[in-house]
């Protein structure tokens, strides 16, 4: 094998895929790149078995085709690290041999054969979806997965494909995310699945990769079999594995008698909440919200008798009210919540948070959070 | 000035300090109406569970710990009976501990409620050992309200022997010279590895008493009892040479077992991962700890041996949260296929001491099967207090995981 490409280009390519090499890995071959030399093309692929990522380009000028499996953990920061200009790759053996200039590598490939074969996803009903809106979807639920490795499924996100429609929910059972758009888009017969999340996490790359290929690039290509998801942005493949349920039943925690309804502030309710976050107990983590008409005492109390009280002004009608939170949760929510007020709406001080952003226009973006009190001391 | 009661030219002086009737006795000091009456800790008055610690007038009706608590009622119909409070003993044992580590750092615990020191390098400092005794009574009594009874001995086995010879509050010296004098009379039990079986067999063979041992010819005895026995000889004779080691709070809890033939059968692999869960799990929740975190160990018939763990998302001491981490480790995260195992071991680390922040954070699902489950081990810990681990959660009838 032998091909010849500019450094830029190469490294472009491995910056897309270089990032699902797992650090760790008791699959020594799972540690290289596949590199495939055509007369067409050059593809360069990497995968962890949960997730694969693929990644073709025209601008390489094949001289010799072939496959190696390349060790990542030098070869990528050698790339990385060439100046400009013109690298060329050569394998001879069982050693792959890199020039650029002045400077080479020389490195032992491992056997291309041991590579687990990626499955090509069949390219037939697409279903195609803005790739800022799956980036923001994404944004908006990723955050609330679980990590607990006992309970695989809440480590995923489910996804609800509809007729006209696409939901994203993640929960880790004290917090709910759960994001919904309209599609325009043709799907035969409703499906559910669950989603791995690393594997959502590559997506605002190869998004990314794909826009700068060409401009005109600003859709992504979903499409559903067997036990993957696969998404294919410019020449660029993503395929996720698709985790196994069930996944708990999300519809039935949504509160529907939640009545008080308060509206703060993100910016100043974020700043408040850090404030006092400071002095809050490093087990708990907790914070009271004290909500009366027209105000919200926040409080914080440490285990070493510090305590750190704010105030701020909200829009609220009600009775008085106290409830408790995890402060770092009502973080999360409020970082990957895109708008400039929330609405909190509240039952009593045991019962889930309903958090929705509050947009100009009053329309609902379907996007809305879901969090578990922390029960307050003598309740 | 009196000459301290103690022979000074001893290298060794081993104190063993034992709570007398412990839960019990903080069940008084937290409510004075009690004294006086039968107080008897673990079980309901309907006669279920086990008894845990009997107060000594509970004792003068026959009821003792890890009697059912059944006979107990049936014993002392007008016992009072009370659920354990595992995190006021834990916090008044954390009190002791400290004030006899004041002492010395050489403190042994062997429980909640007793512990061995070696005084032998503060006696210039302190005192003679029954000097030191003396004030570690009267502190515990001071600061505690509670009593203790220490035993002053020259090695670990005479001062455990002494500490129970006058309970409670007692205070009992055996002067290293007259140890083996002092024992000579006390019936074979009383010997650190004496059970009923082998009292049994001690007694049908003519030893009845401790000084029995050192009258019949050492090597008939082990003859007939084993070469154990020239261990019990020593102990008879006074001697004992066993170190105190100070022991810090527990950093993890594990069990691991090596199998008489490598195992390679995945159904038989899963059922001792199992059955090693729920024992961790069950020390966890004796020793009123839980644990964050789940390591598996493996080794392969070549000695090659490899660990794998999983963070729970919160401390536990389930049953069910250590068998599902446990399984999730052997069946998906070992890595090398379906070899054979000649070891596996479960441990718990990161653990969480009783009263640890216990943040009550919701779950929007509700966890009715958690409490069940807890329920279920509440169940399996007085079964196994009271039959021995006979029964472990999901065993099926029919099927004996040690049979094939």
């Amino acid at each position: 094998m032998k091909f010849e490409i500019q450094q830029e280009d190469l490294q472009k390519a491995l910056d897309v895929i270089a990032a699902v090499v797992p650090s760790k890995t008791t699959l020594p071959i799972l540690s290289c790149v596949l590199v495939e030399a055509t007369k067409e093309s050059l593809t360069l692929s990497a995968t962890n078995l949960d997730i694969s990522i693929t990644t073709s380009t025209t601008k390489a000028t094949v001289k010799d085709p072939g496959r190696v499996a390349i060790p990542a953990v030098k070869f990528v920061p050698f790339v990385r690290s060439l100046r400009p200009g013109v690298v060329t790759i050569s394998q001879k053996g069982d050693q792959l041999t890199l020039t650029s200039g002045k400077s080479r590598l020389t490195e032992n490939t491992m056997n291309v054969n041991d590579f687990p074969a990626l499955k090509k996803p069949e390219e037939k009903a697409a279903l195609a979806i803005p790739a800022d809106t799956l980036i923001d979807m994404i944004n908006e639920t990723a955050y609330a997965v679980s990590r607990d490795e006992t309970r695989p499924a809440l480590m995923g996100i489910l996804w609800e494909v509809r007729a006209a429609s696409l939901t994203m929910v993640a929960t880790d059972a004290h917090r709910l995310a759960r994001s919904v758009r309209k599609m325009e888009w043709k799907v035969s017969g409703d499906k559910n699945l669950i989603v791995d999340t690393n594997g959502l996490r590559q997506i605002p790359r190869i998004a990314a990769a794909a826009r700068d290929e060409d401009s005109a690039n600003t859709e992504v290509s979903i499409f559903v079999g067997g036990s993957q998801l696969s998404f294919r942005a410019g020449s660029t493949v993503l395929q996720v594995r698709l985790l196994e349920g069930p996944f708990p039943d999300y519809q039935a925690v949504l509160p529907k008698d939640n009545d008080k309804h308060v509206t703060v502030d993100k910016a100043d309710f974020a700043q408040a909440i850090r404030r006092v976050a400071i002095t809050a107990d490093r087990v708990t983590s907790q914070i009271k919200l004290g909500i009366e008409a027209g105000r919200m005492e926040l409080t914080a109390r440490g285990t070493e008798g510090s305590t750190a009280e704010d105030e701020i002004q909200v829009s609220y009608q009600g009775d008085p009210l106290e409830i408790g939170f995890n402060y770092s949760y009502l973080q999360d929510i409020l970082k990957n919540l895109q708008a400039e007020s929330v609405v909190l709406s509240l039952k009593d001080s045991q019962s889930a948070a309903l958090l929705k952003p509050v947009h100009d226009t009053g329309e609902d973006m379907g996007v809305l959070c879901l969090l578990m009190p922390l029960r307050l001391a003598g309740d | 000035m009196t000459p301290p009661p103690w022979d000074c030219g001893h290298p060794r002086a081993v104190l063993h300090v034992d709570m007398d009737a412990f839960y019990a006795s903080v069940e008084v000091l937290d409510d004075p109406s009690l004294r006086g009456r039968p107080v008897i800790v673990g079980g309901t008055p309907e006669g279920r569970g086990v008894v845990a610690a009997a107060s000594y007038e509970a004792r003068k009706f026959g009821v003792h710990s890890a009697m059912g608590a059944g006979r107990a009622r049936q014993l002392c119909p007008d016992g009072v009976f009370l659920r354990p409070r595992m995190d006021r003993y834990c916090e008044l044992s954390a009190a002791i501990m400290a004030i006899l580590r004041g002492y010395t750092p050489l403190v042994e615990p062997l429980s909640i409620d007793e512990a061995f020191l070696d005084v032998s390098g503060c006696r210039r400092l302190l005192g003679a050992p029954p000097v030191i005794a003396a004030d570690i009574k009267r502190r515990i009594k001071a600061e505690t309200g509670l009593t203790a009874s220490v035993g002053v001995a020259g090695n670990k086995f005479l001062a455990k022997l002494g500490s129970d010879l006058e309970k409670p509050d007692g205070l009992v010296v055996i002067e290293p010279s007259q140890g083996r004098a002092r024992i000579a009379e006390l019936p074979i039990e009383r010997l650190w590895g004496v059970g009923k079986v082998a009292s049994v067999q001690f007694r049908e063979g003519g030893v009845e008493r401790i000084g029995d041992l050192l009258c019949h010819d050492p090597i008939a005895l082990e003859a007939r009892f084993g070469p154990h026995v020239h261990h019990l000889r020593a102990l008879a004779a006074g001697l004992d040479d066993r170190p105190v080691v100070p022991t810090h709070e527990a950093k993890s809890v594990g069990n691991e077992i090596t199998f008489a033939e490598d195992i390679a059968d995945a159904a038989q692999l899963r059922a001792i991962g199992d059955e090693l869960a729920d024992k961790v799990a069950r020390r966890l929740r004796s020793d009123g700890l839980r644990a964050r975190t789940v390591v598996l160990k493996a080794r392969y018939p070549d000695f090659t041996t490899l660990t794998r763990s999983v963070t729970l998302p919160a401390a536990t001491d389930g049953g069910v949260e250590f068998r599902d981490a446990a399984r999730e480790l052997l069946e998906h995260r070992l890595g090398r296929g379906r070899r054979p195992l000649r070891l596996l071991g479960v441990t718990a680390a990161n653990l969480v001491q009783p009263g640890d922040g216990a943040p009550a954070q919701g779950s929007l699902f509700g966890e009715p099967a958690r409490e069940r489950n807890q329920a279920v081990d509440r169940v399996l810990d007085q079964v196994a207090g009271r039959f021995g681990p006979l029964l472990r959660r999901g065993a099926r009838a029919g099927r004996d995981p040690d049979a094939d």
